[in-house]
């Protein structure tokens, strides 16, 4: 199953509990289902714990129960799904002040059926599963979206979600026959320097592609460089000295950068710059999207 | 986990003024529970450059558990705070990146891994945890803070018999969906009527 919506706290689970008793038999059996108050308390990636309320009868031996999780995220993965009826569920009761006491078999757990893409629509997934993105910049090429097979049979779209993450451009964009789209990703200057689960939105092509799975992006704190020349040459009396302003990476944000005076640290303070007086506002942006 | 080198420039002498203990909740043995850890930091907030090393002692899995979330815990809301991502950096050592919001050196928090494999132990161990930063820890592997802190009481082993499961559904089986799973069971009648009284069910 797909658990990164539990891990990360964008998705929710919920569950709900009945006491099943059956009276009479054969044609006169009658099966009455009694709901159990009870929220879920616990959850992990791939384990949910529902505890009864403080005013709920207990589960008693012998007695029969359905037990409904609801806000399940089926899984992402197209192998994971295959091997639905390989994967093994437990289920348990137990006390909640101390721990479990009873447990089923995962080997005699009844097999659940494999998941696949909807009937037709296909695959739609990222060239790589972990993208690494330096934070304060935008990285060439991090994000690429492709079929699962072959070219793109139609026209489609997608974009992140949220705004911690951007695109350059903001919306991928494949035309039907191309292999794949590709775009530049960035975060700001403050993201953590983590792994984070980044959604994503297909807006065009819905009706031939399945979602895109979740994206697994690590930010490192890898700094860039702007890069100014170490010299320029003056006239005297001149004016209008070219200055190139290059970084090695696109910045998230728009960079500016200001020529200044040089004073020296020592005692005297010593003007470096004698003679030279740079002009008032003379300001170099780099815009996002160059570098 | 190693942190202290034998010459002086692999030497990790982090803080150890800091404070930390733990605590449990279902820790009988095939549990999957949580593990929570009170932490006040004594050297340096703990924010979003941050990094907890957490080791785990050796009679847990050397994978801790599977697929953990971790979290602050809001101790006055009693409910999770942000997530934090997670993982198992080496066997039975844990890694959690630090949070958006920076928690303040001095004031403790409270880190908790949901989706820890209980086990049984005849002593109790310690915990080893860690804390320091991304850049020095890139450069240095080294940690700023680190304090022990013991684990609790073992749980039992508690099974007697199989719960019979009867039947399982899912209203959906598309990739990339949302189901809901519908579980029939019989609770078995045991000798020892250990799950009679019992007060949650897991899955």
């Amino acid at each position: 199953m797909g658990v990164s919506g539990w891990m990360d706290g964008t998705s929710t689970a919920t569950a709900s509990l009945k006491l099943v008793t059956t009276t009479g038999t054969g044609t006169a059996a009658k099966t009455t289902k009694t709901a159990v108050k009870g929220a879920v308390s616990q959850v992990s990636g791939c384990n949910v714990v529902f505890a009864l309320d403080t005013t709920a009868t207990k589960l008693a031996e012998g007695s029969s129960y359905e037990f409904t999780l609801s806000g399940v995220p089926t899984t992402e993965s197209a192998a994971g799904g295959a091997a639905m009826a390989l994967g093994s569920a437990v289920l348990s009761v137990g006390k909640v002040a101390t721990g479990g006491f009873g447990y089923s078999s995962a080997q005699l757990f009844n097999a659940l059926a494999a998941q696949t893409a909807p009937t037709g629509k296909d695959l739609l997934e990222f060239s790589t599963a972990v993208a690494t993105v330096s934070r304060g910049t935008y990285t060439k090429g991090a994000v690429c979206i492709q079929p699962a097979s072959g070219n793109f049979k139609a026209a489609v779209s997608a974009s992140v979600q949220g705004t911690a993450f951007k695109t350059f451009p903001a919306s991928l964009s494949a035309k039907m026959g191309q292999a794949s789209a590709c775009a530049d990703m960035g975060t700001g200057s403050g993201t953590q320097m983590s792994t984070h689960c980044v959604r994503w939105s297909v807006v065009n092509g819905t009706a031939s592609y399945t979602a895109l799975p979740t994206q697994m992006v690590t930010v490192n704190g890898a700094t860039a460089t702007i890069n100014v020349p170490d010299k320029v040459t003056c006239s005297l009396g001149g004016s209008s000295v070219p200055i190139v302003v290059t970084a090695s990476a696109v910045p998230f944000s728009d960079v500016k950068v200001s020529l200044t005076t040089s004073i020296a640290d020592d005692e005297k303070k010593t003007d470096n710059s004698v003679g030279i007086t740079p002009n008032t506002g003379e300001v170099v942006t780099l815009k996002v999207g160059e570098n | 986990m190693a942190v202290v080198g034998t010459t002086a420039t692999s030497s990790n002498t982090p803080l150890a003024t800091m404070t930390a203990v733990v605590a449990r909740a279902l820790v009988n043995v095939m549990d999957v529970g949580m593990v929570s850890f009170t932490i006040t930091p004594k050297g340096a907030d703990w924010g979003s450059d941050g990094l907890a090393y957490i080791s785990f002692p050796t009679y847990y899995n050397p994978n801790i558990g599977e697929m953990m979330r971790c979290s602050l815990y809001d101790t006055k809301a009693k409910a999770d705070g942000e997530r934090l991502y997670c993982n198992v950096a080496w066997d039975y050592t844990l890694r959690v990146m630090g949070p958006s919001t920076a928690q303040k050196k001095d004031a403790a928090f409270e880190l908790r891994v949901y989706g820890v494999s209980m086990n049984l132990h005849a002593a109790a161990g310690n915990f080893g945890v860690g804390l320091t930063n991304a850049t020095y820890w890139a450069s240095d592997n080294k940690l700023t803070e680190f304090k022990t802190a013991a684990d609790t009481t073992t749980g039992v082993w508690g099974g007697a018999l199989t719960i019979d499961v009867t039947s399982i559904s899912l209203s959906s089986n598309n990739l990339r969906a949302s189901t809901d799973v519908t579980v029939a069971f019989k609770l078995p009648v045991t000798a020892s009527t250990v799950m009679a009284a019992s007060d949650f069910v897991a899955m």
